[in-house]
């Protein structure tokens, strides 16, 4: 944009603003409108005066800080009614049953459009565009001719609306704007900052502006930017100011796009049916038609953030043979590339998203997807390829779903399928990197690298008073929410199950007790639970609800811990199996001595740091030792006692606590020199 | 056990119904709410208020009530008006049970069917819409506008399929029902779905959902109490009168099952013990179908 | 306040003696702080550990029995003012009221309704518990006669209500071997009905317009050598009793009064209203109601009441195991699978017998988790699916081999089919959807 245009447009608006104020000057006839009860509503909205003359809206104008709007609506409201088919003014009562559409989501956002298009045609599908995408579009000017001349049907039932012949009637959009902020937005006349608020976060809109418009209607479109709405332009006609310039073909989705609108489809544009319904179905070796990966070739998904400009919204690629250039009972290669771009969209959750590829696909009535990462294996039945299935509606499959699920985090999906081997096996490492640095930065998150825990109250229902604390180094004691779940979780719903928690000041670093935690548990317990040690098991441990998945218990005559899993049904050496300690445990007290965890808890560091770590565990059965397998011996080793793997007794060398006793002084056990629990 | 000061309201107010004075044509409006701690603890200050549910379309409502009732079940309006006069009910809860056919259409008839039943009665009116998707937008409208400036209570809103109810609400100053399936924390998160539409919090009535007794009615029960508890606790999201409609009560098999001329009786024995469990709960307003329930109750109320 | 497991494990012996019952002193311990063991079980403890461990161990609402044998009953022992925060452990005892100033013929049809009274719901026989006789005559020996009358307590446990010492003496000559529940004792009388429930061992009621007072008669009585002990707060209205009711359990839970740690008592006849006064006492904390005769439907709805009021929330009633047919099915009706949760079961069997389409169910042991939980937490799996069609012989059922099931068990459609052979058709997640569903998809 240069210069001159620039100024071209500043300059008619800065005309336009004179001759507005002039004319407010002078006005002398009665500006009012009938049928309403808020006097001149833009002008009530933005000062709280009701004006009813002349006089009144000078003082209006001149309180509003010569705000234009003001005078728009003035000098409309002195001008009087408008001949059918066009509505001028709407009464409250018509309006009213649009505002309801525009809260129960029949109609999801505004749109505004003056001017005269050169090509009433393409107006003509600017306006079927927006009926298309639920929006409620206003027409003010020449523009309104031009459709009825090109076969458009106007009215209020069309959802497309025509103020009046010349585009300052425009000014009814934003009366109509200021109406609905106060009938239901709680909006008070004369809030000014919450008219705003409002306009920017509910009642999304824009507008589009053909050529063909005075000074004043410049100014006057101009300073509908002063309410959240963006002004495109079509047809090359105005240039510069804030104003953007749009091709006519994609003004709407511009329009929609700067404001946030999206539209969520239900129907998915694939011949396959997509529902969870079909989560379980499996495809067998007679039906399959095609598969992918499972060991008989390449295969690896992943899913990445991009910026913006490099992602095309919805464009799905196939790289290699399609699925029909194959015989039936084939085996090719496949990589599942996702880009997704999102203001909000971050590289922390990309493997929370990736996680839903292999959900989604199993939707699909005729795929079938296991596993993940680099081990994915994929079929397509017979029947699905018979009904055109091919692997590129797979993409397309993937690209609404993930959209549909997370609308605030993807603003565009693209999807890229390679089913061509040299390519696949290029790919490949990258993957596998990307795959490392994952698993390095998640293991690498540590409690104090974060000011923010995130909280869980999912089990509220069964344990009205427990809260889990959820720490980078802590998941869930049902182990299946991490932190990052938890965040992301919170992003997705802000007002669900997981709340973040602030630390606020450290009271103990070993213990793990913080005040912002403290405070927060304090409250979700209704008062129950008023401190929690977040990494202790003896003082003020996590209360816990029912569904952890092991318990942590202390041996006092060892001065150590037991571990009891909720898959082992036999007795512990405390003589309590899981079940009977769970029901003395559980419920959302606070029982010092004794915590609900997760399996993967017992591989952080954080697990009973306050006691002097995993040095203390005694004992635990032998299939959960077997279970945590290499990555107990890694922790082990990293703690400095590799040889602890085997001085950890389990139901066969120690069923009883005598036994226990006798074996763990036999092999030394390093929790028997520790200082005393209790 | 509270940690608010003496004076401060743990449930707040909340107004069914408008006077002419107040905007609309009811001879009385009621002030649900306002308490400040446990139900019948001495610190009770609004209605305990109970309503007798009607119909538009009696195809699938309780034989037992279509019996009792007679000719009435075809015309709402003066089984509205019976309920008031000769039921005793505070107020009646009018379902439109003809939403429920596949492909309904007949959106006029809402409309009137509501100004009908405003007109025969002087009581607030409770409104139970549609459940459909497909069809929520158009019905909600519809008795929103026919009752405008009535302060109607409209259900019910779910966490799901919200907008509708809330709209109306929005656009004709109505009361919404907020329904969740049991769960103290489902209910809260509508409450803030419904509060971030813009709902006023003075203007939502929590439905937990109530099973019939002997069918999970105590899965209801509790999450009454929890959610009174947490009110009394301070939290705002959930600090709303609440409304319990035990709807499935009368298709129950004890019902069903009974001897003909024992019907009547079981139907009111478990609707009462229903729903006097509920006001004890912390419920304020109570739904029933049998009008001998009405009668009982409200002289267990008064007493 | 109740200690904590780890601090009462501090003032045992630590010796895993096992001579408590226990196999550690932790368990025992643990056993302690929910109220579930009695610390006389330990003969190592000193005494004052004992007593200061017994006060607060102890179940804050005492454990009292009435009657004895077969149908004795026996109420308190609970520890919550609201059955969410853990459960409610022993439902009130519903005791039906005869006059002494009726007829033989009048007092034997209520005694023998109460005995035969069954009302079958989920798996539990629900029993009236026991007769209370009221002594109006103004005559011991008509009292006594009636107390015969009634079974003398030898079958049913009774509840004695008079003023008159002499009555009592004579109706406890009777039925005195049996525990009865002698009401009531008050500031005026207190000491020889303790004497009398002392020398026969039985429960008494004491009665008092204020906790206060209640309190300070109880502790008498106590110290008098009867523990057994209920209170009758002497309320004028229901909403008398629930805030006098409510203010005694909480006294009762925060042990800040330990002289109010007993069952409560309630007449529900003299309130008014008898189905709201039964329903108020088993809302909230009475221990022994006693009520008027009440209608067979009144009936069923009280004890219905009383057992959901008093199901823990953490063990939900499981229904049994099995396949059940609804509206008459044939050997072409489909086969629906389901979980014994019993909310899960009661709403589908609502909507499915509402619908009057005939179907088997086939219900499948989940331990009472719903089907979302069960299939989340691998309870609910295709072995055990197969394993139930096997059991309950459902291919002898039905021509078809198509099975259904529930929409949120759609994951482990596949694994059924393998497992079963029989085709898998995903219903709708919600019941309220299955008539719809089945309308619409069900062709054999």
């Amino acid at each position: 944009m240069n210069e001159i245009e620039t100024d071209l447009l500043d300059a008619a608006i800065e005309r336009g603003r004179i001759r507005l104020d002039a004319r407010l000057q002078t006005l002398s006839g009665k500006p009012e409108y009938p049928d309403t009860a808020y006097a001149l509503p833009v002008t009530y909205a933005l000062t709280g005066i009701a004006v009813r003359d002349a006089e009144g809206a000078r003082e209006a104008y001149r309180q509003s800080g010569n705000n234009l709007l003001v005078a728009c609506e003035c000098l409309m409201a002195a001008e009087g009614a408008v001949e059918p088919p066009y509505t001028g003014f709407i009464p409250d009562t018509v309006l009213r049953q649009l505002g309801y559409t525009l809260v129960d989501g029949s109609v999801i956002g505004l749109g505004l459009i003056v001017g005269r298009p050169e090509s009433p045609d393409a107006a003509a599908a600017i306006c079927r565009e927006m009926q298309e995408k639920y929006l409620l579009t206003f027409l003010a000017g020449g523009v309104v001719e031009a459709l009825s001349g090109a076969g458009v049907r106007l009215g209020l039932e069309y959802r497309l609306v025509p103020l009046g012949p010349e585009s300052a009637r425009g000014i009814h959009f934003a009366d109509i704007l200021a109406r609905i902020a106060m009938m239901f937005g709680g909006v008070k006349p004369g809030d000014a900052s919450a008219l705003l608020v409002y306009a920017a976060e509910r009642a999304k809109a824009f507008v589009i502006v053909f050529p063909g418009l005075t000074d004043e209607e410049i100014a006057f479109v101009d300073s509908l930017r002063a309410l959240g709405m963006p002004i495109l332009t079509v047809d090359g006609g105005y240039r510069g100011g804030e104003w953007i310039p749009v091709a006519s073909g994609e003004a709407v989705q511009k329009g929609m796009d700067l404001r946030g609108i999206r539209v969520t489809i239900t129907a998915i544009p694939i011949p396959m049916a997509c529902s969870p319904a079909f989560e379980g179905k499996s495809i067998r070796k007679e039906e399959m038609y095609v598969e992918f990966g499972g060991g008989r070739t390449p295969a690896f998904e992943l899913l990445r953030t991009q910026p913006r400009e490099e992602v095309e919204d919805g464009k799905v690629t196939v790289i290699g043979p399609e699925v029909d250039d194959v015989p039936a009972g084939s085996a090719l290669p496949l990589a599942i590339l996702v880009d997704v771009a999102g203001e909000r969209m971050k590289p922390d959750y990309e493997p929370v998203l990736e996680r839903r590829i292999h959900t989604f696909i199993n939707y699909g009535e005729g795929s079938w997807h296991v596993a993940q990462r680099d081990l994915i294996w994929v079929r397509l039945s017979k029947d699905a390829v018979a009904k055109g299935v091919r692997i590129r509606d797979i993409g397309t499959l993937l690209a609404h779903k993930l959209k549909m699920e997370f609308p605030d985090h993807i603003e565009a999906i693209q999807v890229t399928l390679v089913t061509d081997r040299a390519k696949v096996e290029e790919l490949l490492p990258q993957a596998r990197e990307i795959y490392k640095r994952r698993d390095e930065r998640i293991a690498g998150m540590k409690d104090d690298d974060v000011e923010v825990f995130y909280s869980c109250t999912l089990c509220q229902t069964f344990a009205p008073n427990h809260v889990c604390i959820i720490t980078p180094e802590r998941p869930a004691l049902c182990g299946a929410i991490t932190w990052l779940d938890a965040r992301i979780a919170h992003e997705i719903t802000p007002s669900g199950a997981n709340q973040p928690v602030e630390k606020g000041e450290v009271i103990e670093a070993l213990r793990g007790e913080f005040a912002g935690v403290n405070r927060f548990v304090k409250k979700t317990s209704h008062g129950e639970t008023e401190r929690v040690s977040l990494y202790s098991i003896i003082d003020y441990p996590m209360t816990a609800c029912g569904c952890f998945e092991c318990i942590a218990a202390i041996v006092p005559e060892v001065n150590g811990v037991l571990i009891v899993n909720r898959d082992y049904r036999g007795e512990t050496p405390l003589g309590m199996t899981f079940s009977t300690l769970a029901g003395t445990i559980g419920g959302g007290a606070q029982t010092p001595g004794f915590l609900g965890i997760a399996k993967s808890y017992i591989l952080s560091e954080r697990f009973l740091q306050a006691e002097g770590g995993i040095a203390r565990v005694v004992w635990m059965p032998t299939s959960l030792r077997e279970e945590l397998g290499d990555r107990l011996r890694e922790r082990l080793a990293a703690a400095g006692i590799p040889e602890m793997y085997e001085k950890i007794a389990d139901e066969v060398t120690a069923p009883t606590i005598e036994d226990l006793i006798a074996f763990l002084e036999r092999v030394e056990h390093p929790a028997l020199a520790m200082k005393p629990l209790i | 056990m509270s940690e608010n000061s003496p004076d401060k309201l743990a449930i707040r107010e909340v107004r069914l119904g408008a006077t002419r004075a107040e905007g609309g044509t009811r001879e009385v409006s009621y002030v649900i709410g306002g308490d400040r701690g446990l139900p019948f603890c001495g610190n009770d200050a609004g209605r305990r208020l109970v309503a007798l549910e009607i119909c538009d379309d009696p195809a699938i409502w309780p034989p037992v009530v279509r019996n009792y009732v007679g000719d009435l079940v075809n015309n709402p309006e003066d089984w509205a008006q019976a309920a008031e006069r000769r039921y005793g009910a505070d107020l009646v809860r009018l379902n439109f049970t003809s939403t429920k056919k596949r492909g309904f259409n007949a959106f006029a008839d809402i409309a009137s069917t509501t100004e009908r039943v405003l007109e025969a009665t002087t009581r607030p009116l409770i409104i139970e819409g549609s459940n459909d998707p497909q069809v929520d937008s158009e019905v909600f409208r519809r008795c929103g506008e026919a009752g405008e400036g009535e302060r109607l209570l409209l259900g019910t809103a779910e966490a799901d399929r919200y907008r509708s109810v809330a709209a109306a609400a929005l656009a004709y100053g109505h009361l919404v029902i907020a329904q969740s399936p049991i769960d103290v924390n489902l209910a809260k998160q509508l409450n803030i779905l419904l509060r971030e539409t813009g709902v006023p919090e003075d203007r939502i009535v929590i439905d937990p959902y109530t099973g019939a007794l002997g069918y999970g009615f105590e899965y209801s029960y509790s999450v009454m109490e929890r959610i009174r508890l947490a009110a009394i606790a301070g939290d705002d999201d959930l600090a709303m009168p609440m409304i319990s409609a035990p709807t499935d009560t009368l298709s129950i098999r004890e019902v069903r099952e009974a001897a003909p001329e024992e019907q009547d009786a079981m139907a009111v024995a478990w609707e009462f013990y229903t729903a006097y469990s509920a006001f004890v709960a912390g419920a304020s307003v109570v739904c029933v179908r049998h009008p001998l329930t009405v009668e009982r109750l409200k002289k267990v109320l008064e007493a | 306040m109740a200690m904590k497991a780890l601090d009462i494990y501090k003032h045992l012996p630590k010796t895993n003696c096992k001579k408590c019952g226990y196999p550690t002193c932790l368990a025992f311990a643990m056993k302690l702080a929910t109220g579930k063991a009695d610390v006389e079980a330990c003969p190592d403890l000193d005494p004052g550990a004992k007593a200061l461990l017994g006060v607060v161990t102890r179940p804050p609402v005492r454990a009292v029995t009435i009657g004895a044998g077969e149908r004795s009953v026996t109420i308190g022992e609970e520890f919550v003012l609201f059955r969410h925060e853990k459960t409610f452990y022993h439902p009130p005892g519903i005791m039906v009221e005869v006059s002494d100033t009726w007829t033989e013929v009048e007092v034997r049809s209520v005694v023998e309704e109460v005995r035969e009274t069954v009302v079958h719901r989920v798996g539990q026989d629900l029993v009236l518990n026991g007769v209370a006789v009221r002594n109006e005559s103004g005559s011991a020996d008509r009292f006594a006669e009636t107390v015969r009358l009634a079974g003398g307590g030898s079958s049913l446990p009774l509840v004695l209500i008079s003023d008159d010492l002499a009555a009592f003496e004579a109706a406890l000559a009777i039925s005195g071997q049996y525990r009865p529940l002698i009401h009531a004792a008050t500031a005026d009388n207190w000491e020889p009905l303790a004497a009398l429930a002392k020398q026969y061992g039985s429960p008494l009621v004491v009665r008092a317009g204020t906790p206060a007072d209640l309190a300070a008669i109880t502790a008498k009585c106590a110290e008098a050598g009867v523990a057994d002990l209920l209170l009758d707060p002497a309320p004028g209205s229901l909403q008398g009793y629930i805030t006098v009711a409510t203010e005694i359990r909480r006294s009762a839970i925060e042990r800040t009064e330990p002289a109010l740690g007993y069952p409560i008592y309630l007449d529900a006849g003299a309130l008014g209203e008898t189905d709201a006064a039964v329903a108020t006492g088993i809302l909230k904390y009475a221990g022994i109601i006693v009520t008027p005769r009440l209608s067979r439907a009144s009936r069923e709805a009280a004890l219905t009441l009383r057992q959901n009021i008093y199901t823990d929330p953490q063990h939900p009633i499981q229904v049994t195991p099995g396949v059940y047919p609804i509206n008459n099915p044939e050997r072409d009706a489909p086969v629906l699978l389901t979980v014994n949760f019993s909310l899960t079961y009661f709403t589908i069997v609502g909507y499915l017998e509402a619908s009057r389409m005939p179907c088997h169910l086939l219900i499948v042991d989940t331990e009472g988790l719903s089907v979302l939980t069960s299939v989340a937490g691998g309870k609910l799996t295709e072995t055990m699916v197969a394993d139930a069609l096997k059991k309950f012989g459902v291919a002898d059922l039905v021509d078809h081999r198509i099975l259904i099931i529930p929409g949120y068990a759609a994951p482990l459609s596949g694994k059924i089919e393998d497992a079963t052979g029989w085709k898998v058709m995903v219903g709708p997640r919600d019941a309220a959807d299955l008539p719809e569903y089945l309308e619409k998809e069900w062709k054999t």
